[in-house]
């Protein structure tokens, strides 16, 4: 009789208790925070378009999971400052702001979208539960502020059943990343501009450029007298550069032999002044340009066996930045028989203008 | 009651009867134990303590005690009772041991070339619980002291944590070992030397500990900053690429060695570094990305004066930190270390660069795109130092102006 009564007491007791403990243990199992999940998703990273503190970035999350009995319905992206331990309290970094956050892509699992209870540490992206099929999950999340800090900070991945984010985690995951500062890189390039101007210049060294006279020696009704200077120019100016003939023509005194105002052909007998930046033939005088630039005479003075003078005209042009080239001026006098006797001279100048 | 009586009365007929069955235990209780003499230095080793562990090794040592040859080794476990000849023992419970032994040689009795069996040997339980060592040929000229070291392999331990015992004896001929029995530890012949052990299985501790992912990444420029350095902010801003006055030269190459980067990470697969940025710019003038075909077609080539080159590689600094940064292609050639800060004459040391765009494409892998083009790996370690150097080269026509270039240092540890 006592041992019976004792058993009916003692029986309540213990299922009550027995309820309590399994009770409490599902709680802290389910609701504790510090709740660690089963399994870690694989080979995870977040990856940066743009590392510098305080700006925005692209980041690239991608992660394997492995779990493909349990439907997922949402991931949880959680920025923290202090780990990347899952399932413990995290610290949001500084400056880290995620509220305007858009998925730009999804590979693997799709069909997700960002969640309203997504806040300014943590993407929540959700879907309708669905069975996993895939298992490499990258997913591309524009407008996250970086953190305000330089130095590292942490991503914890959460993968979930719910569409929404809550309820215990089917995998989860921590990851390592860092802010650097960007490196900026300075350095000048000077404008210049190259010219000399010579009788003659040995290759396209202006060092060389050392004398200036010119003798054409005795003028003939006859024969065509001709003379060839040269010059040099290159400049890295973005638009160009120009190149002006100054003077008169060939002067003895009040009497002058007649410029080539318009391009004519050398005719002995007439008198002529001219000149021109080509190679000819009649006369057999001058040089085509060479050098690796990619000025070239004006009009006027760019037709073989044809040759004009007109004080202040331009007889180089380069629209862009050009090389060193060299351009060879032949010049070319005629008299008629009417022509006064003298020493007749006259002074060339060259003016090159680069246009910056 | 009568006897209640009989025991309230004489009080000390009663204590002197208990001293009387007291001094009579000893006799008793030695009945079955003959001279054997108790081995010396005697310990089991196992190999795991937990409780019902399959595979565990038994490693038995003892020192013989008699002069006399072995011929059979008999090991008896029981969870009752170390006491030799103690003719009760219970098989712990799930104890199994094996027939098989190893490393007989390792004392001065070499037992290796002997036969091993297994056997139940108990009153209570079920299991073999008893290893026998035996061989034809005995060990002879024994001395005091000399030791039998062999290991019982494949044993599964009791599955009940708490102590266990054993007991060793030793005997002249393997007949008279093989004749051993619970019941009657010298069936066949007396033992020569024996010996008890207290055994004890236990619980595991189970020590969890975490490590975190980790990845330390710091660009800096500046010789002095240490390599483990973390502080970033030690950036020189901006860098300069050219001669003195930071210009550039159509004669001369141009090197920058000031920026390096410090890389530490724990990520299992571990960590590249991008680069992403653009080529020098000024304006809507750029100096040329280095390219073989064509400006930026991400192919090596070297430093060609009086052409519009800007170029990188980078390169381990074997001063700086431990192995495992590894430059990635096409930014990893093997000269590239021996370059020279500055503008002059061979500076280049006929590295080639590269400096691959494309123009932000879609999916991009180049310098400007999304995310920048890879230019070293690094695997899991401590520090790592990489030097990063730039190529500057213009021609005659390079538009002048202030050429800059902005570079982001992207590190992604995978884990």
């Amino acid at each position: 009789m006592n041992v019976r009564t004792k058993t009916k007491t003692d029986r309540p007791y213990i299922v009550v208790v027995s309820s309590l403990i399994a009770t409490v243990i599902l709680l802290i199992s389910v609701v504790s925070p510090f709740a660690v999940s089963a399994t870690n998703v694989l080979s995870r990273f977040n990856q940066l378009s743009n590392p510098r503190p305080g700006e925005e970035s692209i980041n690239r999350i991608g992660f394997t999971v492995t779990d493909f009995s349990v439907p997922l319905g949402s991931l949880r992206f959680e920025f923290c400052e202090n780990n990347p331990i899952t399932g413990t309290p995290c610290t949001p970094p500084n400056g880290l702001d995620a509220s305007g956050v858009s998925i730009l892509s999804e590979t693997g699992e799709t069909g997700f979208s960002v969640d309203s209870s997504s806040t300014v540490n943590e993407v929540v992206l959700s879907r309708s539960p669905v069975l996993p099929v895939q298992a490499d999950l990258v997913y591309e999340l524009q407008g996250i502020i970086n953190p305000s800090d330089l130095g590292t900070y942490y991503l914890r991945i959460y993968t979930y059943e719910t569409g929404d984010g809550t309820g215990p985690s089917l995998q989860s995951g921590g990851v390592a990343l860092t802010t650097s500062l960007e490196v900026d890189f300075s350095t000048e390039v000077p404008p210049y501009i190259t010219f000399c101007a010579s009788v003659t210049i040995t290759g396209l060294d202006c060092t060389t450029a050392s004398t200036f006279f010119i003798n054409l020696g005795e003028f003939s009704t006859n024969t065509t007298r001709t003379a060839t200077s040269q010059m040099l120019a290159a400049t890295n100016a973005p638009n160009g550069y120009t190149i002006r003939m100054n003077g008169t023509t060939l002067t003895s005194g009040n009497q002058t032999i007649p410029a080539l105002a318009a391009r004519t052909a050398s005719q002995p007998g007439t008198g002529q002044f001219g000149a021109n930046l080509r190679a000819n033939t009649a006369p057999s005088v001058g040089l085509n340009p060479v050098g690796p630039g990619t000025a070239s005479p004006t009009t006027d003075y760019n037709i073989p066996n044809q040759f004009k003078f007109a004080s202040n005209n331009v007889v180089v042009n380069s629209p862009v930045g050009s090389d060193t080239r060299k351009f060879t001026v032949s010049y070319i006098a005629n008299i008629d028989g009417d022509q006064p006797p003298g020493i007749y001279t006259t002074t060339v100048q060259y003016i090159s203008l680069a246009n910056f | 009651m009568i006897f209640s009586d009989f025991l309230r009365r004489p009080t000390a007929l009663a204590v002197a009867g208990l001293m009387l069955l007291a001094s009579a235990v000893p006799i008793l209780v030695s009945r079955s134990a003959s001279a054997y003499t108790l081995l010396g230095d005697r310990e089991i080793r196992l190999s795991s303590s937990e409780a019902n562990a399959a595979g565990v090794t038994y490693r038995v040592n003892f020192e013989i005690a008699s002069t006399s040859d072995i011929g059979g080794i008999v090991v008896t476990f029981c969870e009752n009772t170390p006491i030799i000849g103690d003719t009760s023992c219970t098989v712990p419970t799930d104890f199994v041991v094996s027939n098989t032994f190893a490393n007989g040689d390792a004392g001065d009795v070499d037992v290796s070339t002997w036969s091993a069996a297994a056997s139940e040997e108990a009153t209570t339980g079920t299991g073999n619980n008893t290893f026998t060592l035996t061989t034809a040929t005995p060990a002879t000229s024994l001395a005091a002291g000399n030791s039998v070291d062999f290991e019982i392999t494949g044993v599964n331990n009791p599955s009940d944590t708490g102590t266990f015992y054993a007991r060793i004896m030793t005997y002249g001929s393997n007949t008279n070992a093989n004749g051993y029995t619970i019941a009657d530890p010298e069936a066949v012949g007396a033992m020569i030397d024996a010996g008890g052990i207290a055994l004890s299985t236990a619980d595991l501790i189970t020590i969890e500990a975490k490590v975190q992912e980790r990845i330390t990444f710091c660009v800096y420029t500046g010789a002095t900053t240490a390599y483990d350095d973390t502080d970033c902010s030690a950036v020189t801003d901006p860098v300069v690429l050219g001669d003195a006055n930071g210009v550039l030269d159509s004669i001369n190459p141009s090197i920058s060695k000031d920026a390096k980067y410090n890389i530490t990470t724990n990520a299992s697969t571990g960590a590249t570094i991008r680069m992403k940025g653009d080529t020098l710019t000024s304006g809507s003038f750029t100096v040329d990305a280095i390219g073989d075909v064509s400006p930026g077609d991400g192919i090596l080539e070297p430093s060609v004066t009086n052409s519009e080159q800007f170029g990188f590689c980078n390169y381990r600094d074997a001063g700086g930190g431990v192995a495992g940064l590894t430059p990635t292609a096409p930014y990893d050639h093997a000269n590239c270390v021996t370059t020279t800060q500055g503008q002059g004459a061979g500076n280049d040391a006929s590295t080639e660069f590269a400096f691959f765009l494309d123009g932000g494409a879609s999916g991009s892998t180049a310098i400007d795109g999304t995310y920048g083009d890879v230019i070293a790996s690094k695997t899991a370690g401590d520090w790592s130092t990489g030097v990063l150097v730039f190529l500057g080269n213009i021609d005659n026509t390079t538009e002048p102006g202030i050429y800059t270039s902005t570079l982001d240092f992207i590190a992604t540890g995978r884990y």
